[in-house]
């Protein structure tokens, strides 16, 4: 007979008894997931709580109030209640009245309470507190000693009390629920923080936190899951608890749960909508491993109860009807032709041995394993069943999809057999809740009666999407920013969800992190994970590989390669972009365009080898634009600015064969290279990748840059502001976000427009309009206008958070989709502008084109200032603060700041670092991260070098966190620097950290390193300079490709967060040792301590120092004429 | 702008007003736009003073000359 592949745990949940002796119940228990009785045992059913108040409730529902207002003034009367009239297993006693934000009612008051209930129910207790650490101390501690020997549940137990609550439980002998927000790490911690302060491990519950349905239900859903299967798949010994869900507080909290109907009536009726809420939210909770359920509505435990009657059945496969036969063809495959026809195999009777399944029409095998749980009784149905007879298609239909059954693997059985009981347990939800729901309807009404389920299930099953609770949270930990830290503090009051609220309840995938996981091609996903914990040998290393042989180094070099693939293309279709609307600009074709900065136009004419002598400004400008495009698909030679380099490095690219001939070749290359079965030499893959990389840097970057102050205009110093104070009540606010500058420019010029202004007073919006910039468009325009910054990349959403945002206008690069979703719950319109980035639930996508630029970004401009009346005026919070910045800091300029018009130079530069008043140069560059704590690491680190006398170069949302620190303006080189910075920068009038620009901008890093080599006295080579670069809160791929140009062009490069092959060790060796002999450069990581980044960055500079021989200050030597002779 | 004084201890313990540092904040209007005046300045040769400034003080990447590091007998 053939037999189904079963999964196999390795692990079983701890069984746990609650209560006081003669009253016990047992918890916890199972050997597979919850109601897999086909493969493991559930010897406990879930036990169900119902809520108990100390206080008489104030803001329940009516229909939550209604089974308890005989009852509601006594808790202990209310406790018996539950267990005598409505039969809950648990009496869940919560003490609302010790809220300091409520009554406040003191400890020993609330330890009386309970143990007066605990005394008087014969089932266990549990005592649930509120959301206050320090007041639940006080109260748990004081009902822990008033409830001594009657083992009760005390919760939550957090992170933050565990300590005394513990020990309260260890002395007088009680369970705790371990509480932790939605995260099996943090869970996994508690447990073992618990443990060790000498918990008995039969006396702790895990209590996940629950979200609603419609609330974070699937978040809490996925973290029990994993929790489970951790626990019962890879024995996880800290997390075989049983799981605790307070259903009654999350559910009946919502607004869909309490509305009455007449304030809605498309929710439904408000008599039946919450119980069904809270009973759907309970059947998730038990599918993803509840063993305790704290409930609030009496009919919701009645349903319940009857749903777990159904399910706690053991079920064998043949009561799932799933036919074996399948099994034994799909664990035996035969060639295709030899098989017989799958009409055949279903026909094929099973071997005798074993009796046949049974025919649909009989009722199902069925064993109660459970002798407190009745037996299923057949539900009654309001309407008819479907009949049973099946119709030819849908004949047709099966014998369509046995053929298809007749190819699969073990692996695709195990899910289908996972699918069958999870469909097994709807089927019985739905019977219960038509049941349920026919119940509740009043017999007053019968007219209402059939339109009942109808009108309830808009309710249950659609839920709002605007809103998803999260459990409160220590932002002060998320960010240092106090306008971030208040945007997210409104976000908690209005229930949205942000990028920061996502990142605390989804965790990064190690294995994707760390490179070691290969799907590039369909026999995979392959995860080559080194083994944990233990020294692996040279056999084992080599039996580690993906299916087709590639190795760990491999794997991680080939994903690492198409990250640079990928930021180089997002870096270089931008360059394109400008590219493109120059020349066109350049042919007059463009009227909204002209060309700003001949001087530049020269120069880079110079590069491209334009000749420039007796001709029009028009003509090099078009010859320009040709060229520029043409090394996008240039196949031979090399790209033009690589001649921009130093000499020295030019020789080791060649070398090493690594000049790009085009920008467009190498992207195709390494993906193609990186393709199933091509490039599977790591080193080779990781120098192609370089080539991509310095296609990148020196060639698609180079070029935006380039074009861009042609066309736009050089950055020369401005003082700008920084922060969300940029928006005002009183005029239309609009942000740009993203990276081209090419609309964004125009919209500059259309928010000036006095007829613009003029309308938007119109309109109400008597200041006229704001305009703001996130992300690298606002370093663009910033540099160039003095337009104000909004934010950095992670306050995107925050600034729709403000309620103050008519419109957020995207192009490319960096734009969450969050934002779409959350611009619903407020008037912002999300406009996309880019034929390449369109979003979902975006307002409106403007195909922008630059022959109309400024029609189009008049029109958007236009739609903003008509969205100004449809401001919630209840809804805007806007913050004020404001930091000022002087930005604009091109090559060009520092070159002049230096010397002046006639003899601009970076000699200062080089004398001082020579002379040790500037130590080195760091690169502060990057993106925010919300992984770790925003605009933490990039601001942190860049004092503590500054602190020492290291010169800051800063582009992207790293600048602007240094400008949100008041980083960015001269006098900060007062407050911070250390001395000899000091000195430099208020001779020269600098900030000690100088803004370059957007993250393409960083070409001008390039550009300045090098004027510094050329300027001679350090080295010959960029890889010679004492100088770091570092992306300490990096997210793109376009910053792995940066960093990857700045190691090929010798620079030393740090990364924070996290490093993308950081789990394969003979890769990231190569990147963070090897590379150095090749390129001078190398790769570095630090997670997250700033100080560690910065003095790794100092030791670097120290040892470049010391090559130089200016590790040391020397005596200045007056030379006479022998001795010079002597010299020579 | 009114004065800004600070109450310091002179040596002798004798206290003193000290005139703090003042300035006048900045606008974009004050920015000043120094390429603008590349075009008018003249460095040597009057009809081309843009080529000229480029190949001096942009030196670096402008030059047919080598300079610095790079201006030696036997290049690297």
């Amino acid at each position: 007979m053939a037999e189904l592949p079963k999964a196999k745990y390795t692990g079983k949940i701890r069984e746990i008894t609650l209560g006081k002796p003669g009253c016990e119940v047992v918890v916890g228990g199972e050997t597979s997931y919850n109601f897999y009785s086909f493969e493991g045992k559930t010897p406990n059913a879930p036990k169900l709580a119902l809520q108990v108040l100390d206080i008489v409730p104030e803001e329940w529902a009516e229909e939550a109030l209604a089974p308890f207002k005989d009852v509601l003034n006594d808790p202990v009367a209310w406790a018996k209640k539950c267990v005598d009239e409505y039969k809950a297993d648990i009496v869940a006693l919560w003490l609302a009245g010790t809220d300091p934000n409520g009554k406040n009612l003191p400890a020993d008051q609330a330890a009386e309470v309970a143990k007066k209930v605990a005394e008087a129910i014969n089932v266990p207790l549990i005592v649930w507190g509120t959301s206050n650490d320090e007041k639940n101390t006080e109260v748990l501690k004081a009902v822990a000693e008033a409830c001594a020997g009657l083992n009760v549940v005390l919760g939550p137990v957090t992170e933050g009390n565990y300590k005394q609550v513990g020990a309260a439980a260890i002395a007088y002998k009680h369970v705790v629920a371990a509480n932790t927000p939605i995260d099996i790490n943090l869970a996994k911690q508690l447990n073992i923080l618990l443990e060790n302060l000498g918990v008995p491990n039969n006396k702790i519950l895990i209590d996940p936190t629950t979200g609603g349905v419609g609330y974070g239900m699937e978040y809490c859903y996925s973290i029990m899951e994993r929790i489970r299967q951790a626990a019962l798949t890879q024995n996880d010994d800290k997390l075989q608890y049983p799981i605790v869900n307070n259903i009654a507080e999350e559910v009946w909290k919502t607004k869909e749960a309490k509305l009455p109907t007449a304030e809605d009536p498309k929710l439904g009726d408000a008599a039946i909508r919450g119980i069904n809420l809270e009973a759907i939210t309970a059947l998730s909770a038990l599918q993803a491993g509840a063993d305790v359920l704290i409930l609030r509505h009496p009919k919701t435990l009645e349903h319940i109860r009857k749903y777990l009657s159904n399910i706690m059945i053991e079920t064998n496969l043949e009561s799932m009807e799933v036919d074996l036969t399948l099994g034994a063809q799909a664990a035996a495959p035969a060639p295709p032709k030899a098989a017989p026809k799958p009409a055949e195999k279903a026909a094929t009777p099973p071997p005798a041995a074993k009796p046949a399944p049974p025919k649909k029409e009989e009722p199902p095998a069925v064993k109660v394993v459970e002798p407190k749980i009745e037996a299923p009784k057949p539900e009654p149905k309001v309407e008819a069943p479907p009949p049973k007879e099946k119709p030819a298609a849908a004949a047709a239909v099966q014998e369509e999809d046995i053929e298809l059954m007749g190819t699969l693997t073990k692996d695709d059985i195990q899910s289908l057999k996972e699918m069958a009981g999870v469909f097994r347990a709807v089927k019985n939800l739905a019977t219960g809740l038509t049941s349920l729901v026919s119940g509740q309807v009043p017999a007053a009404a019968p007219a209402a009666a059939p339109a009942a389920p109808v009108a309830a299930a808009p309710a249950v099953a659609a839920p709002p999407l605007k809103k998803k609770e999260i459990p409160p949270a220590d932002w002060t930990k998320h960010t240092i920013d106090p306008v971030t830290l208040e945007g997210l503090k409104k976000a908690d009051e209005g229930g949205y969800s942000t990028a920061f609220h996502r990142a605390r309840v989804l965790s990064a995938c190690p294995i994707g992190k760390g490179g070691t996981c290969c799907k590039i091609c369909n026999m995979g996903p392959c995860r080559v994970l080194p083994p944990k914990g233990k020294t692996e040998t040279p056999e084992e290393r080599k039996k580690r590989c993906g299916l087709c042989g590639a190795t760990p180094e491999t794997i991680a070099a080939r994903n690492f390669a198409r990250m640079i693939a990928a930021g180089a293309a997002a870096h270089s279709d931008h360059g394109r972009h400008v590219a493109h609307t120059f020349l066109h600009a350049a042919k007059g074709e463009l009227p909204d365009y002209q060309i700003k900065d001949i001087p530049k136009l020269l120069a880079v004419a110079m590069d491209f080898g334009v000749e420039t002598d007796g001709r029009e400004i028009k003509d090099i400008a078009i010859e320009v634009g040709e060229k520029a495009l043409a090394q996008y698909g240039q196949q031979d030679g090399e790209i033009s600015n690589v001649k921009r380099a130093p000499l020295k490095r030019q020789e080791i690219w060649r070398k090493e064969n690594v000049i790009p001939a085009g920008i467009d070749r190498p992207v195709v290359e390494v993906m193609h290279m990186t393709h199933m079965g091509v490039n599977q030499d790591m080193e080779h893959i990781i120098r192609l990748a370089t080539k991509c990389a310095l296609a990148d840097g020196w060639g698609g970057s180079m070029i935006a840059t380039d074009l861009s102050d042609i066309l736009y205009g050089t950055p020369v110093p401005i003082l700008g502001k920084v922060n969300l104070g940029c928006m005002k009540e009183d005029t239309v606010n609009i942000i740009v976000h993203g990276h081209e500058p090419s609309l964004s420019e125009i919209i500059v010029q259309a928010v000036q427009d006095p007829e613009m202004i003029a309308y938007a007073q119109s309109k109400g919006a008597s200041g006229g309009i704001s305009l703001g910039g996130i992300c690298c468009t606002s370093n663009e325009i910033l540099m160039r206008h003095g337009i104000p910054i909004a934010g950095n990349y992670l306050q995107q959403e925050l600034a729709i958070i403000t309620g103050a945002l008519e419109a957020m206008v995207v192009d490319v690069q960096c734009i969450m989709q969050g934002v779409a979703e959350l611009a619903k719950c407020f008037h912002t319109q999300i406009v996309t502008t880019s034929p390449i980035a369109k979003m979902q639930g975006a307002y409106k996508h403007y195909d922008f084109d630059e022959h109309h630029a400024l029609e189009i970004a008049k029109s958007i401009v236009r739609d903003a200032i008509d969205n100004f009346p449809n401001r919630d005026k209840n809804k805007v919070s806007l913050p004020t603060e404001q930091h000022d910045m002087v930005v604009g800091f091109s090559h060009e300029t520092i070159n002049y700041l230096l010397g002046g018009m006639f003899r601009a130079s970076y000699r200062p530069l080089n004398d001082n670092i020579i002379n040790g008043r500037i130590r080195g140069l760091a690169g502060i560059v990057g993106c925010g991260n919300a992984r770790i704590n925003h605009d933490f690491l990039h601001v942190e680190l860049a004092k503590e070098l500054i602190k020492k006398d290291v010169l800051v170069l800063t582009t992207g949302c790293g600048a602007i966190a240094l400008g949100k620190a008041g980083l960015l303006t001269p006098e900060a080189a007062a407050k911070y620097a250390g001395p000899g910075l000091a000195e430099v920068c208020e001779t020269v009038g600098i900030p000690p950290a100088l803004h370059m620009g957007s993250c393409v901008d960083n070409s001008r890093i390039l550009i300045a390193a090098t004027a510094v080599v050329r300027d001679g006295g350090l080295g010959d080579d960029i890889s010679e300079i004492p100088a770091v670069g570092v992306a300490p809160e990096w997210m793109s791929e376009k910053a792995v490709s940066i960093g990857q140009y700045f190691v090929a062009s010798g620079c030393y490069v740090l990364f924070g967060v996290g490093f993308p092959t950081i789990n394969e060790d003979i890769c990231t060796n190569y990147l963070f040792k090897d590379i150095e002999k090749v390129y001078g450069g190398r790769w570095d990581f630090v997670e997250k301590d700033p100080y560690e980044m910065a003095k790794r960055c100092l030791e670097h500079i120290d040892a470049k120092r010391k090559a130089l021989g200016i590790d040391k200050a020397r005596e200045r030597v007056l030379m006479d004429m022998a001795m010079r002779r002597e010299i020579a | 702008m009114a004065d800004k004084f600070e109450q310091k201890e002179r040596f002798d313990g004798q206290k003193v007003n000290i005139l703090m540092p003042e300035y006048v904040a900045g606008t974009d209007k004050d920015r000043y736009q120094w390429r603008k005046n590349i075009s008018i300045v003249n460095i040597g040769d009057e009809s081309l003073p843009v080529k000229r400034y480029l190949t001096t003080a942009e030196r670096y990447f402008c030059s047919s000359d080598w300079f610095g590091s790079e201006k030696r007998k036997n290049p690297a």
